[in-house]
Parts: structure tokens; C-alpha cells; sequence
């Protein structure tokens, strides 16, 4: 028995080759299912990546991917599936690096380009894959976002802003999709000791300080407690959650 | 390695019938040591046949309209890891708009579940336990025809945060279900209504109501170590139906 239940056929990762990606594809691997990915410039992760997926006994594929790019993301998905036979399952995991400060104090550009690339980028996920997971008979769809959007913590608009548009889009895709069997959910991460959270410049009293001052548990996370919620969501154990955004994130937005 | 509550001590107050008794089903599945309750004098004299799972469950009496009956309960270990309140009722016909009844269902729902939590707060926190309290759709929207049902599961909502911000010191996470439609008896009045039942099957995404399995998959997976950075959280399945 694995941890969590998959029936036939690959997930897909968007991102897996980051600090939390590669988490998950690991994980996912481990649960007994076969893995495609995309990463956006780091090749040597994603070697790792396939040997880790290979060395779980399951198939790995990765491309690299610029999410902005349309036709290659759905080249990619045609390319997942014709390797695979089926995708049950799409993870949303890609994340650009961070600028903390008051929103209005932000470089417009820094703006726009991370809206495109939350917002575009997801919805050109959504377009590739939506129709394959139909044709598959249904699956689901998990974004990472982001805690803030639950309860907003100062200096961290680009982030919340964007992941709240992608919250938005999988609310709309469990609404439109569910009726062919498509479930869409969010976990919104808390202070989580890699990945986004350790590539944020944050002095004594800062963001990061902030944030751990209004977490009950009173630690970061591991980046392990954050892996389950999104391979739980993903697989047919959360068969009947659609629509929902579940922070990890030791009680802060609680 | 699969989820697995090997001597783990699990007790499922309400875990006689409906959403209660499939969350204890799974956690056998899982194989917790489970102990469920419920109002009559025997898990026999429930309406549902007895499952191979319910067969390993013990069962004890426990009526918590007198919340001193906890002093009574006699649990079958010494020890607790997790905590299901799922206990619950409901009335209909507008007798909720009449305080005695108003009274009744808020006590149970919502107070007997503080003192629940409070009576095993102390073996929780030796254990590093965590609680899931079941709370509803009627935790976040109005049901037209029942303030005290939607009163007392709106509370919990904070109850739960509240729970999980003051105990996270004592090691113990607070979680919540808020099921959609499940078919137990509570929600009989709907699903053996022919138009009724069509009716919220088309309010449904998924196009399903979900079942007792769906809640306890829930559960076990909110109790298990994957789930230990999620406190004060109440987590919707409904397929889709609150969007």
C-alpha cells in the first residue's frame, strides 16, 4: 500500500525542479506513480530529479519549459501524455523570485512580469492540460500559493496578489470542470524552511521575523510537512475536495 | 511508507452512525486502535449493519447532553493520540426558532464539543494529539431553516482556530471537516426526497455527494504526520458545491 492513491497514468509538474518541486516529484514517485516535469534552466536538478523518480522504480521525463511560451507548454503536455498514455494529476509548484516591499513602493515591471508569470503562466498550464485530463476521464489540479492570501502580511504584495489570480482560476476550474471530473485546489504555504521562503533577503525585524511572531506553532516549517497536503490533494484520497485552498503554514492565518 | 496508525489511540465521539462511524472505519483501515460513541445502550442498536471494521471498534455509552457523563466514560486505553468530535444534531419543522430546542442543539453541537476537547486536553498534549472537529457547510453559509444548527457549526469554525492558537503550545493541532452533502441521518429529509436530492446533485460539481470514506480519508490524513504544519484549519469537502 503507498500513501496516497493514483490510478493509471503520469502526474505532471510545473516547476519540479526548484526547492519544493523537487519535493514533490519525489513524493509522487514514491506513491507509485510515473513522473513528467519542467524546469526552467537548472539542468543539473533535473538529471537528479530523474534519477530520484527512477530510483523510486517509476518513469521520469522533464523539458525545459518557459511557461509564458504557449505552444511549448503544450507541446510539452502532448509530449507527457504520448510518453505516459494518461495525466491524472497537474502540480502548479514554479514561483519567481521575490521582491519584498509595499506594493506601491514596487518597480511597475517587477509587477507585470510577476503577474505574468503566476497568472499567465498557470492559465497557459490550464489551457494545455484541462482537455487532456478530460479526455483521461478527469484528475486533478494543485497550485502552490501562498498563506498570505488568507491572512496578509506586510511587504509581501507580490506574492499574494498573483497567487491570489491562480486561487481564482482553480476556484473557476472546479466550478466549469467538475462535471467531468476535475478537481482544482491550492495549498497556501506558510514560512517553509526552503525554497521560496529561504530566497527571501529579509533583515532582523523583517518579513521572515514578522511572520514567525504570528505562527502558533512557533517554527517554520519543514519542507517535508509540505509535501503531503500537496500529494494528498493531488491523489484519489482528497477524491471528493474541489474547489478548496488549504495553508500549511502552522496556524498563522488561523 | 503508507499512512499508518499502528498503537495509535483514536476515539470517535459520535462514531456510532454517519460520518462519525466512516471516519472510524478508516482509521481501523489504518489500523488505529478505535474507540467510538454514541447515545444508546449498544453499537447493536444502530440502524447500519455492523462493518468488519465497526467490529473492531469498542464502543461506549455516551449521552452528552449531560456533559458530566465524560467523568463516566470508560476508554479502553490509557492513553489518547487523536480526538474526533463529530457528535451532532439538528431539528427541523422551525422548532430551532424556539430557544428550548435553539438551546439543545447548540449544546450539543457546539458546547459539548468544547468540553470535550477540554476533558482530553491534558492526554492530547502528552501525546502530541490532534483533534478534528466536524463542522459543516453551515459553518461559513445560513440554512434557511435551522439558526441553531448554523449558530453552533459557525462557532466551531472559531472554535477551531481559537483551540489551535492556544494549544499549539501543548503540542496539540486543531483541525475541521466541513462535509458537503454526505447521506447519513441527519440528511435523510434530503437525499429520500426524489426532487430534492436531484436538485443538490445539480448544485454539486463533482456531481456526487460524498461519502462517509471521503471524510475519514480526510481525517486520517489531517492526524497523520504529513499533516503536522496544518493547525486551525477547517477543510471543505464538498465537491465543489460552497464555490
Amino acid at each position: 500500500m503507498t500513501k496516497y492513491r493514483f490510478s493509471d497514468g503520469a502526474a505532471v509538474v510545473f516547476g519540479g525542479s526548484g526547492g519544493l518541486g523537487t519535493g514533490i516529484v519525489d513524493l509522487l514517485s514514491k506513491c507509485g506513480t510515473d513522473v513528467a516535469f519542467t524546469y526552467l534552466s537548472n539542468e543539473e536538478a533535473a538529471k537528479e530529479n530523474i534519477s530520484k523518480i527512477e530510483s523510486n522504480g517509476q518513469k521520469g521525463f522533464a523539458s525545459s519549459v518557459d511557461l509564458l511560451d504557449v505552444e511549448k507548454v503544450e507541446n510539452f503536455v502532448k509530449s507527457s501524455k504520448k510518453e505516459f498514455g494518461r495525466i491524472h494529476s497537474v502540480i502548479f509548484a514554479t514561483g519567481p523570485f521575490l521582491h519584498i516591499m509595499p506594493i506601491l513602493d514596487a518597480d511597475p515591471e517587477d509587477v507585470y512580469k510577476t503577474l505574468d508569470t503566476d497568472i499567465k503562466g498557470f492559465y497557459h498550464v490550464l489551457r494545455a492540460c484541462v482537455p487532456v485530463l478530460r479526455d483521461g476521464g478527469g484528475g486533478s489540479i494543485t497550485a502552490l500559493t501562498t498563506a498570505a492570501i488568507h491572512k496578509y502580511i506586510s511587504t509581501d504584495g507580490l506574492s499574494s496578489v498573483p497567487k491570489s489570480g491562480v486561487q481564482h482560476l482553480c476556484t473557476a476550474i472546479s466550478r466549469e470542470e467538475g462535471h467531468n471530473g476535475i478537481r482544482a485546489n491550492c495549498v497556501a504555504v506558510g514560512l517553509i524552511a526552503v525554497g521560496l521562503s529561504q530566497e527571501i533577503d529579509s533583515p532582523p525585524g523583517g518579513i521572515l521575523d514578522q511572520w514567525m511572531q504570528q505562527v502558533p506553532l512557533g517554527r517554520a516549517g519543514d519542507p517535508n510537512e509540505l509535501f503531503d497536503t500537496v500529494v494528498f490533494l493531488a491523489s484519489e484520497n482528497a477524491g471528493y475536495i474541489s474547489g478548496q485552498s488549504i495553508p500549511v503554514d502552522g496556524g498563522y492565518s488561523a | 511508507m503508507p499512512i499508518d496508525f499502528n498503537k495509535k489511540n483514536v476515539l470517535v465521539i459520535g462514531g456510532s452512525s454517519g460520518i462519525g462511524r466512516g471516519i472510524a472505519e478508516s482509521f481501523v483501515n489504518y489500523n488505529a486502535n478505535v474507540c467510538i460513541t454514541g447515545t444508546r445502550d449498544s453499537i447493536k442498536d444502530y440502524e447500519e449493519s455492523i462493518s468488519q471494521n465497526i467490529e473492531k471498534c469498542d464502543y461506549r455509552k455516551l449521552d452528552l447532553s449531560d456533559h458530566d457523563n465524560l467523568n463516566n466514560l470508560d476508554l479502553p486505553f490509557n492513553s489518547l493520540d487523536h480526538l474526533i468530535c463529530s457528535q451532532g444534531i439538528v431539528a427541523y419543522k422551525r422548532k430551532e426558532f424556539e430557544m428550548d430546542t435553539f438551546k439543545k442543539v447548540v449544546d450539543l453541537n457546539l458546547n459539548s464539543i468544547m468540553a470535550s476537547c477540554s476533558f482530553f486536553q491534558e492526554k492530547l498534549s502528552q501525546s502530541n494529539g490532534s483533534i478534528i472537529i466536524i463542522g459543516s457547510g453551515a459553518s461559513y453559509h445560513s440554512v434557511k431553516g435551522n439558526p441553531a444548527y448554523s449558530a453552533s457549526k459557525g462557532g466551531l469554525l472559531t472554535l477551531i482556530k481559537t483551540l489551535a492558537e492556544a494549544w499549539a503550545e501543548n503540542n496539540i493541532r486543531v483541525n475541521g471537516i466541513a462535509p458537503g452533502f454526505v447521506a447519513t441521518k441527519l440528511t435523510e429529509v434530503t437525499y429520500k426526497n426524489e426532487k430534492r436530492y436531484e436538485d443538490t446533485l445539480r448544485s454539486i460539481p463533482l456531481g456526487r455527494w460524498g461519502t462517509p470514506n471521503d471524510m475519514g480519508e480526510l481525517a486520517c490524513f489531517l492526524c497523520s504526520d504529513g499533516a503536522s504544519y496544518i493547525t486551525g484549519q477547517m477543510i471543505t469537502s464538498d465537491g465543489g458545491m460552497s464555490l
